[in-house]
């Protein structure tokens, strides 16, 4: 197993600016419109938003990881490569399982206030796509790793911005045809718009 | 010295105090009926200690203070009780207050002095003991027993005494005319409780808008020179609300008093011009606190000013007295126009409390326009002398988010209404948040009930438990009292009783045979440590009991009205520690039963070795 | 040569790659799920924490803890009538939860136990049955309430065989007057006195010789 570690400044700029494109210029909740489904379920408050986005740190970066590895180190190998989603679907079910049980333990009312939307982390659509488009970019194992925990720092990002709004949305003096889920849409789409001026500013792909 | 600090926010509202001071203070005409509401103050009301029918003098205890905030409260005419009954009195809701009525002829005035004091000699002790009795409490609108505040020595070091005579609210020149008149009495008033309370130091504070009353203090001050304690006046540019006590602090030592904490947590007592004169009164004079400087003012009034009026009087009495228009008057306020209460009718009774009576016209006072939606234009933080965010306030106190608005630093808002005053959208931000806050205490309460209650129910609980495992203690004994041998004597005379006995516990001799039975002695033996490790851990929680019950009882309290609080806080850490004890006894009624039947086994295992079981006489 | 069987046998080599990786997977949950087994529950305590304490059993449940404990392994949470909707709203905000409306009739006024106590024989059911030990008594005694303790749970009136219990409103400091929320935009402030109208004058008083 050859794990390129490069230590010259080209490389540490090159892992940088993955990270600040997955984060920010292509965040993959706002920019991409992958994981909207606990984007919109989990941050009605705060405190289970910032929950969810440390689980879905968790599970992101490991499964971007644990893809990696199991697509160069088993399915490619044994030229199963046309089995790589049910595969990648299979590591994030197992890492979802296990955030799963650590969540229990370290935070049980977290585990009670999350709900199904933890094992529904499992079925986000950004986890898998994180691990595809990693794939589909031919990334070394540090690229594929620092790909995962930057999408994970967007969604994070997001979210807990969301979040906030989110709260203040509820006492505020909304009109009634927008209460609801309606405005916290709207107010997504300009979050949207707002994140679409990080366009441009890297071009992933350059050194 | 001459740097000059200064609190944040605060508006400039048009002062309108040029009316009520044409005049020098009147005394006003001697009430014939005066009505002592018993809860004119902070804290507990106060409880009569006079009957229907006796005849009192001026001056006369009328009512004792109860519990450590309270305050006593003294007849302010000479004449005869003639009820004590629930009355109207101001308050936001009018409701009614348990008041002493006293009924004289107008012209009797007889005193009922307490022996006068040099307050320069006498000590401690004797001047608290005379403002227990004196029944003084904030004049400026607080209503917060001097004598409590008189003993901050006792829980924090004072460097300095701040003499409170901003009077920054529009309407209110009380302050202002009792300085003019009396600065001296003020003054010596002043020394009288730094000396009670340890400050080195005696500062003035006083708005700039009143040039009569800083000559007369500059007088005063120049007569008490000769005095140890250093006083100095510090006039500043009027704003509202200087005179609120964190403000003023802050401005004239840029000390910031901590969030939800008092003056005293940074050295510093404040206290109004009037209440001063007034604890000089009942400590050089021996004059109880019977009456006060009120200012009437208000365009209904053809002939404002500000007069001496006996605690009691009727409203109606004083306004008529400043020749009130009644066709005219539209609204009522006791106190200012921003922090003050309106009324709904003229003969309250005039209480410690108000400090001044505005008789408002239409014109003058407005009715308050129409609430409308907040456009979120935060001018209402620019004016807050707090730094609070008052919009953020708003919403969460709206949405009833309390923890929330609590987080917000809610209970530092002073209700100043500076944030209403600038609301574009005209909110009436202060009774959000008032209504918060009074809803946030309510649910405290509960939260603390509830608890106590789940408190007893556990002791109930333990209680229930111990008195079994004593019972099942002593029946295992009984039952090895019955099995052992050395009984045989006492068989046949306890045969009847113990039938039924050995009966009932031969359907559970069976089953405690087995659980102590000589078969399983490891079973005994971890049940005998598994009772030990629970002792321990039963006479840990006792401790731990003990030791959190005597750090509370005996930490400081603050002089908050938190008192009744924390002593039903040290009754809900009492019951908790006796839970505690319970279970440490049932745990341990449980173990010497264990270690009895261990013990039985143990000799009955050796005695099976020697004589055929004469106990079989026994189990029948 | 593993290549070559694995062309050969291609769909083969796929589901046993997949078994394996299943297998592979499993046991590592499976030693996870051991190693990181969780006994206790402390939600229980912060369930409970919002409940009245009543433990008046009109949940269905002995008492509120046990009720906190089922609440936390799944039951619904508008048992509770002494607690009322406040109790809903904090568990709902708690635990992630809707707010359901309350099953059962709603308690208006917080009430307290009063023995008439003339009538009362001094039979000690209600001090047994009390969950708090709010009841003062003794056999053959005079029995009393300490109506600052009383939680209002209601379960010493069955007990008592002369029927000498009466559920008064408490009378506390936190029923005293609260200051009421502004009714919002679109009002003038309500903050002041209910029955004025700001147009009008504060009433003069009659003039009568004495008072009422």
């Amino acid at each position: 197993m050859v794990i390129h570690f490069s230590l010259h400044g080209r490389a540490m700029t090159h892992y940088f600016l993955i990270l600040v494109s997955t984060a920010l210029v292509n965040n993959f909740v706002l920019v991409q419109f992958l994981g909207l489904c606990p984007f919109m379920g989990v941050s009605n408050k705060l405190e289970s938003a910032m929950g969810m986005s440390l689980a879905t740190t968790f599970v992101l970066t490991l499964s971007s990881v644990a893809s990696y590895l199991t697509f160069h180190y088993l399915l490619a190998p044994l030229g199963l490569e046309y089995l790589r989603t049910i595969a990648f679907i299979m590591v994030i079910a197992v890492i979802v399982q296990f955030t799963e049980l650590m969540v229990k333990k370290v935070s049980p009312l977290l585990y009670q206030v999350l709900g199904i939307f933890l094992p529904l982390i499992t079925t986000n659509c950004a986890v898998l796509g994180v691990a595809l488009l990693s794939l589909n970019r031919q990334s070394s194992f540090m690229e594929a790793a620092l790909y995962g925990f930057g999408a994970a720092l967007g969604f994070s990002l997001v979210l807990v911005l969301f979040a906030a709004m989110r709260e203040r949305l509820t006492v505020a003096d909304v009109p009634r045809p927008f209460r609801g889920a309606a405005i916290a849409m709207v107010t997504a789409s300009l979050m949207s718009l707002a994140f679409m001026g990080f366009s441009g500013l890297v071009q992933v792909g350059q050194g | 010295m001459a740097r000059a600090f200064d609190f944040p926010g605060g508006i400039h509202p048009p002062a309108r105090k040029a009316a009520s001071t044409q005049r020098p203070i009147a005394q006003a005409a001697l009430p014939r009926r005066v009505m002592l509401p018993l809860g004119q103050h902070v804290g507990q009301p106060a409880e009569p200690c006079v009957a229907v029918g006796e005849r009192v003098n001026t001056g006369t205890r009328v009512a004792r203070a109860q519990g450590l905030i309270s305050a006593d409260v003294h007849a302010s005419i000479t004449g005869e009780v003639i009820a004590i009954e629930p009355y109207p009195v101001p308050h936001p809701a009018g409701l009614n207050e348990s008041c002493i009525v006293i009924e004289g002829d107008g012209i009797r005035d007889d005193w009922a002095l307490l022996p006068s004091l040099d307050w320069r000699s006498a000590d401690d002790d004797t001047l608290h003991a005379r403002l227990n009795a004196s029944g003084v409490v904030g004049l400026g609108g607080g209503g917060f027993p001097t004598q409590v505040k008189a003993r901050v020595r006792e829980r924090h070091a004072i460097d300095t005494l701040i003499v409170n005579a901003a009077e920054c609210e529009p309407y209110i020149s009380a302050d202002d005319m009792t300085l003019r008149e009396h600065a001296a009495d003020v003054l010596e008033g002043a020394q009288l409780i730094a000396k009670l309370s340890g400050a080195q130091r005696i500062i003035i504070g006083i708005e700039d808008d009143k040039p009569e009353a800083i000559t007369a203090l500059n007088r005063a001050i120049k007569a008490a020179k000769t005095e140890t304690v250093e006083i100095t006046l510090k006039a500043f540019p009027p704003r509202y609300p200087s005179g609120g006590e964190k403000q003023l602090i802050k401005r004239l030592l840029d000390r910031e008093v901590p969030s939800r904490g008092l003056p005293a947590d940074v050295g510093v007592l404040c206290h109004n011009p009037g209440t001063l004169r007034a604890a000089l009164q009942v400590v050089r004079d021996g004059r109880p606190l019977v009456s006060r400087i009120v200012t009437l003012t208000g365009e209904a009034l053809n002939r404002p000013g500000n007069v001496e009026a006996r605690l009691g009087t009727s409203m109606h009495e004083l306004l008529a007295a400043a020749v009130l228009d009644e066709a005219r008057l539209a609204r009522l306020v006791m106190g200012g126009p921003m922090m003050g209460m309106e009324l709904s009718r003229l003969d309250l009774p005039l209480v410690k409390s108000s400090n001044c009576l505005i008789a408002a016209t239409l014109d003058e006072l407005p009715t308050a326009p129409v609430e409308q939606p907040c456009i979120r234009c935060g001018a209402c933080e620019e004016a807050c002398p707090a730094s609070l965010l008052p919009q953020q306030l708003y919403w969460f106190a709206k949405s009833r988010e309390h923890d929330k608005a609590e987080l917000f630093n809610l209970f530092d808002c002073i209700e100043c209404d500076a944030c209403s005053f600038v609301c574009p959208s005209h909110i009436p931000l202060v009774d959000y948040y008032r209504a918060a806050k009074s809803e946030i205490r309510a649910h405290a309460f509960e939260a603390r009930k509830a608890e106590h209650a789940k408190h007893r129910f556990e002791f109930r609980q333990a209680r229930i438990e111990r008195e079994a495992a004593e019972k099942q203690a002593r029946r295992q004994s009984r039952l090895q009292a019955n099995k052992r041998p050395g009984s045989s004597a006492a068989g046949p005379g306890k045969s009847q009783p113990s039938n039924s006995q050995s009966s009932k516990s031969q359907a559970g001799s069976p089953q405690a045979a087995t659980a102590s039975s000589p078969n399983t002695p490891s079973a005994a033996e971890a049940d005998l440590k598994s009772l030990r490790i629970a002792q321990a851990a039963a006479k840990a929680a006792v401790r731990k009991a003990e030791k959190v019950l005597a750090r509370v009882s005996q930490s400081p309290g603050n002089k908050s009205q938190h008192q009744g609080q924390s002593d039903g806080e040290i009754e809900d850490l009492e019951v908790q520690l006796a839970t505690a004890r319970e279970n440490l006894a049932a745990v341990e009624a449980r173990l010497a039963a264990a270690k009895n039947a261990a013990a039985d086994t143990a000799n009955e295992a050796a005695q099976q070795t020697g004589s055929p079981a004469p106990d079989q006489e026994h189990t029948k | 040569m593993m290549l070559e069987w694995i062309n050969d046998h291609g769909m083969l080599a796929a589901i046993l790659a997949l078994a394996g990786l299943s297998v592979a997977f499993g046991a590592l949950l499976g030693y996870a799920g051991e190693r990181f087994r969780v006994e206790d529950d402390p939600v229980v305590e912060r369930i409970d924490a919002l409940l009245p304490q009543t433990q008046c059993g009109q949940c269905g449940y002995p008492g509120c803890k046990p009720y906190a404990e089922a609440i936390s392994q799944g039951d619904v949470i508008n048992k509770c009538p002494p607690g009322g909707d406040a109790t809903i709203a904090a568990l709902a905000d708690l635990l992630g939860r809707e707010a359901t409306p309350l099953d059962g009739e709603p308690q208006d006024a917080p009430r307290v136990a009063y023995i008439r106590e003339d009538e009362c024989i001094g039979c000690t059911k209600c001090i047994q049955a009390c969950p708090v030990d709010a009841i003062l008594g003794a056999a053959k005694h005079m029995h009393t309430v300490i109506a600052d303790e009383c939680t209002g749970c209601d379960l010493c009136l069955e007990p008592c065989p002369v029927d000498c219990i009466d559920m008064i409103p408490r009378d506390d400091d936190s029923d005293a007057w609260q200051p009421p929320l502004p009714a919002g935009p679109g009002h003038r402030p309500t903050a002041l006195l209910i029955a004025s109208d700001r147009t009008q004058p504060p009433h003069t008083p009659r003039k009568e010789a004495t008072h009422g």
